[in-house]
Formats: structure tokens, C-alpha cells, sequence
């Protein structure tokens, strides 16, 4: 991806696991900043998985449902992060259909389930084992399959664009704002911006517009009037005090997106 | 969904619109999706 953009910076927020194919969404340069945003989505799979023994059909299934909420999963030996147990949440795990011993399955979960030790879980409850063969994300937060380019069209598009014509082009590259709608957000007044590209807080006096439903500690983007992304940052106050309060630190800004000077300071209005 | 606190206008002269953005502007600050064939994921 850097080298048919020719960006410095690019990063993508899917697994290291290479089997994996489908939907990956990918940063670049400035947007790369909302990797650990993208990293949280949830996500669907399409799988196989492959039972060592063929398994009664009524007991697969109920075992499969077993698995639907809260599973604890150690991550495995080539992974990113530490390897303690951690507790992940499956929101559906549906048998598509059964060949022998080759079960197509659906599955939605939360960010950072390793489907392929899930499988494994499931072979080890049935007392057969099994493992996975083969796993496509269908789905990334709101990203399905249909939105979703291969390598090939993309660098197409961009041949197109340096040719003169950017429809393509245009229809592939997501402003990073529409990637992020799963996140809360509040509006600034334009004369609160500049102070936050240089990393100031978002004061109360600098409110706008606040989503309902922001608590403390929750991540929230930062938007212009003209919804354009300034920052991402932690609330300090949630969206009632937010509202109500007439001075007060309302975020802490944790990553600007906005180049400075985009908006001008206070004092030279 | 929204608590208006202060109703604000914007100037015109200063920032875009995202959908205003230029090809180059949206290499330096977008999201692509990929359609991952199987292989290393290397961006």
C-alpha cells in the first residue's frame, strides 16, 4: 500500500495470521493515527473448520452455542500482544453447514478473538480436537465485503487518477471521519481549534455540540463545524456535565489529526 | 443524541468540508478497504 501511494506511513488494523483474507482496513499517513480506534471493531468471519473425528450433528451444534458470550482465550505464541488469559466476547457462532468433517461456519465477535483458537476450543469440548483451514473476515465494524477493494483494483484506481480520471480513486479512499462513527463525538466552536492542534485540552467554553451518552474515560472525536476530524481525546467529564457546566476541562486531547494552522489562533482573528 | 451548548457558525475562510478534500489530501488522511488475499499482511 505505501509504495502504489507513495506514503511514508501506512497500518492496517486486522491480524498477523497470513491464512486470513477479507476485509482489512487500512490507514494511511495522517489516518494511521486512528489505528487503535479501527483496532476495536468488531468483527465477522467466514470458516472451516475441521473436525479430526466426524462429531453427531445435534451435539456439534450445541457445543458451537456454547460458545456464544463471554470465553476466555490465552493469545497464541506468534501474536502481538502478552499472553495472558483475556476475556473476549462471541456475539454469534453459527454452523452454515456440515460435509463430513468439514463444518462452514459464521462467527461475530469482538476485537481481538483469535477464531483460530476458537476453533481449537471447540475441537477440545467435542474431545475430538479439530482445527482451522481456512477464515474470511466478512465484516469490520460497518466495512462488509462489498466495500472492499483488492490490491489490484486499488492500484488501478490509482493509475486511473495519475491518467486524469479520480471517480475510482475517490470511491476507495474513506476520509477518516467515516471510519470512526462508531465513536462518540462532540463539535468545537472554530476559535477552540487551533489551541487543540497544539495539543490543549477541549475546555467546556470551546462546546459546541456534545453526543449523548459520552462517560469519563470514554475515547471521543473531536469535530469542526465543518465535520472535519481535529483530535481524538479521553472525556473528563461526561456528556451532562459537558453540557451543563459553564468552565471546565472537558477532554483531554490525545491525538491530533488537524494540521496546525488550519484554523487560526485566537489572537490573530 | 445531541446537547447543543452553544449554536455556532462556521467561517468558510478556514478548513473543508471532508467530501471538499482533495485525491492528494485524502492519501495523507484516509482509510481503505482492502480486499486481503491470502499472504503476509504487509502494509
Amino acid at each position: 500500500m505505501k509504495e502504489i501511494f507513495g506514503v511514508k506511513k501506512a497500518g492496517h488494523a486486522g491480524t498477523l495470521d497470513p491464512a486470513v483474507t477479507g476485509v482489512l482496513p487500512v490507514a494511511l499517513e495522517n489516518a494511521t493515527k486512528a489505528m487503535p480506534v479501527l483496532m476495536g471493531l468488531e468483527k465477522e468471519y467466514v470458516g472451516i473448520m475441521h473436525l479430526h473425528k466426524e462429531v453427531d450433528e445435534s451435539l456439534l451444534r450445541q457445543t458451537v452455542l456454547d460458545f456464544v458470550g463471554k470465553i476466555v482465550q490465552v493469545p497464541p505464541v506468534k501474536s502481538a500482544v502478552a499472553r495472558k488469559p483475556r476475556i473476549r466476547e462471541i456475539k454469534f457462532f453459527d454452523i452454515l453447514e456440515i460435509e463430513g468433517k468439514d463444518v462452514l461456519f459464521k462467527v461475530g465477535c469482538e476485537a481481538g478473538t483469535y477464531v483460530r483458537k476458537l476453533v481449537h476450543q471447540v475441537g477440545e469440548k467435542l474431545a475430538v480436537g479439530a482445527h482451522m483451514t481456512e477464515l474470511r473476515r466478512t465484516r469490520a465494524g460497518n466495512f462488509t465485503e462489498d466495500q472492499a477493494h483488492p490490491l489490484v483494483e486499488i492500484k488501478d484506481a490509482y493509475e486511473f487518477w495519475k491518467e486524469g480520471n479520480e471517480k475510482l480513486l475517490r470511491e476507495i479512499l474513506i476520509p477518516v471521519e467515516y471510519a470512526i462513527l462508531h465513536v462518540k463525538k462532540v463539535f468545537v466552536k472554530d476559535s477552540a481549534i487551533d489551541s487543540i492542534c497544539h495539543g490543549s485540552p477541549v475546555f467546556v467554553s470551546g462546546l459546541s455540540r456534545i453526543q449523548e451518552g459520552i462517560v469519563r474515560g470514554e475515547t471521543v472525536a473531536v469535530y469542526s463545524l465543518k465535520n472535519e476530524l481535529v483530535a481524538l481525546g479521553i472525556a473528563k467529564m461526561d456528556s451532562k456535565e459537558m453540557y451543563e457546566k459553564k468552565k471546565g476541562l472537558a477532554i483531554r486531547t490525545d491525538r491530533v489529526f488537524m494540521e496546525i494552522g488550519t484554523y487560526p489562533s485566537r489572537r490573530s482573528d | 443524541m445531541w446537547l447543543v451548548k452553544s449554536e455556532e457558525e462556521t467561517n468558510e475562510k478556514y478548513g473543508k468540508a471532508p467530501e471538499a478534500r482533495t485525491i492528494e489530501e485524502l492519501i495523507k488522511s484516509s482509510i481503505i478497504i482492502c480486499d486481503k488475499h491470502s499472504g503476509p499482511t504487509g502494509a
